[in-house]
């Protein structure tokens, strides 16, 4: 496992680094329904290349996704085996846990290439229209990035405490029940006092204040952000069509 | 003119009284060091100015009482430079996390930019502004810190351990910088610490043991008490126990925290 954690931004020059904040969230939230309206194998790998053309422009290696990805394997085991036991239909649990994959695959690429307060702001502008039925959409919008970043900080104290446990001798890689029964209470409790010092820390530092934010740095809109928007729009047609067929 | 007064607070944890009856008020301008050793309820006082944790006293700052109705505009003159900068950190670029509160606060992007270089060339902060700030060193984070804290313009500069994870030379350079901001701007420093060193430009020392005062004076002639600082464990730095052996042989008037200082003083 390399240093990168699960779901913590790496910065970089990359084009959808670049990306506008706004466009980033409508691409990702259009991706997101794509990955849940697929329907067949075709269209699965229809989708699967053209994430792995975005994750090829993010200039981060393939194999720190990969190494994520497989960070979670009992995930995608349990997805597996409770469509199964629920459908009793095996290719249809292997789409489901390639839905799960591909949603997963998704979140990573927003992660890696997007601060915290560009998630913020993009959820913001996305469901900005929501304001006129007051709803605080800035607060909810913030609240979704602080519990992304909260999903890297919880992995990186997990990887801390196995360390700390494998320090004074419990032998996690051979017994990894054992050593996870040992680790719970102890991340449990750092979670929870990690989540006390957040709030601290945000309450201390305005978050919640007023009704509105404002964002510093916003990139602008740009043809590639036009053409990865249009392209998930086409896709999501060619998804249905491909399912209807 | 007072510009935090604390009144007869009395606070406690579960059934424990960190403070009973307790009292300090703090003159505006001013640099204070609060020093005590572990569990003298420092850290307790920092959260109740904060207002972190509920107190049933009277707490003012700036003649405003510390509750629900008043914190945010407390908090908007009030900046904290805690000792775990990890726990603080919100955002994954040095220069985000100068925004963070700007941008809270609705401030337009273009006073934010001017803030962040401004406060970035003052804390030399320009060539790490693109880093992410769990990557940093522990100096380097206290710096990032304070910057986020200068940011919001404070009238009252609250540090809790905040220069304890740094070397002594960028500790002395930020002691620095931050001497010259208390007199440029006239901006109050509240300095918690168990490192007496720290307190080399400060205008006023309080220890405190065991949530109570037991001595307060001022700077540096607070030192002649330093036979209590020792009994409550509080290490005095050895420039000041050079001065006091100096001064009994009658070759310096003061103590001197700085031995350059002391030097020059032998010297004349």
């Amino acid at each position: 496992m390399n240093d990168y954690s699960f779901f913590k931004y790496i910065p970089s020059n990359s084009k959808i680094h670049m990306l506008n904040s706004k466009m980033k969230i409508l691409w990702f939230l259009l991706s997101i329904i794509i990955s849940l309206v697929v329907k067949d194998y075709y269209s699965l790998l229809l989708f699967f290349i053209f994430l792995l053309f975005v994750i090829s422009k993010t200039n981060i290696s393939i194999n720190v996704y990969i190494s994520n990805l497989l960070i979670i394997y009992p995930v995608y085991l349990f997805c597996l085996f409770l469509t199964l036991f629920i459908s009793l239909n095996f290719l249809l649990s292997v789409l489901v846990t390639i839905k799960l994959i591909l949603i997963i695959i998704l979140f990573l690429i927003l992660t890696f290439t997007t601060s915290l307060s560009e998630i913020a702001w993009g959820f913001e502008c996305v469901f900005s229209p929501l304001k006129k039925l007051g709803i605080p959409v800035s607060n909810i919008s913030l609240s979704i990035a602080l519990v992304i970043k909260f999903i890297s900080t919880l992995f990186e104290k997990f990887k801390e405490v196995r360390k700390s446990m494998a320090y004074r001798g419990i032998p996690y890689n051979k017994n990894s029940l054992t050593a996870i029964k040992k680790m719970v209470f102890p991340v449990i409790r750092l979670s929870y006092k990690l989540s006390n010092r957040t709030i601290s820390a945000m309450k201390l530092r305005f978050y919640g204040y007023g009704k509105k934010r404002t964002n510093y740095h916003e990139n602008k809109t740009t043809y590639f952000d036009k053409v990865l928007v249009i392209t998930d729009c086409v896709l999501i047609y060619l998804v249905i069509w491909l399912g209807w067929l | 003119m007072n510009i935090i007064e604390i009144n007869n607070l009395t606070f406690r944890y579960k059934t424990k009284f960190i403070y009973d009856n307790f009292s300090l008020n703090i003159k505006r301008g001013t640099w204070v060091t609060i020093a005590g050793p572990n569990g003298a309820g420092k850290t307790t006082l920092v959260k109740l100015l904060a207002g972190l944790v509920k107190s049933y006293c009277d707490i003012k700052i700036f003649g405003k009482p510390l509750n629900k109705k008043n914190i945010y505009d407390v908090r908007k003159e009030v900046g904290f430079v805690f000792d775990n900068p990890d726990n603080f950190f919100a955002c994954e670029t040095v220069e985000d996390e100068l925004a963070f509160s700007l941008e809270n606060m609705a401030v337009f992007p273009s006073t934010i930019k001017k803030k962040i270089k401004e406060i970035s060339s003052l804390l030399n902060l320009d060539d790490i502004l693109k880093e992410n700030p769990y990557d940093l060193s522990g100096g380097q984070k206290q710096k990032v810190l304070l910057g986020c804290a200068l940011m919001l313009e404070p009238r009252i500069l609250v540090l809790d351990e905040a220069l304890m994870m740094i070397d002594i030379n960028q500790r002395d350079e930020l002691l620095r910088i931050l001497k010259e901001y208390n007199k440029k701007k006239r901006v109050t420093i509240v300095s918690f610490t168990h490192d007496l060193k720290e307190a080399i430009y400060s205008d006023r020392l309080v220890v405190l043991n065991d949530g109570k005062i037991i001595i307060d004076g001022p700077f540096p002639n607070v030192f002649d008490e330093e036979r209590v600082m020792r009994k409550i464990g509080l290490e005095v730095p050895f420039e000041v126990e050079l001065s006091q052996k100096l001064r009994l042989y009658k070759l310096v008037d003061k103590i001197n925290l700085n031995l350059e200082g002391l030097v020059d003083e032998l010297w004349k």
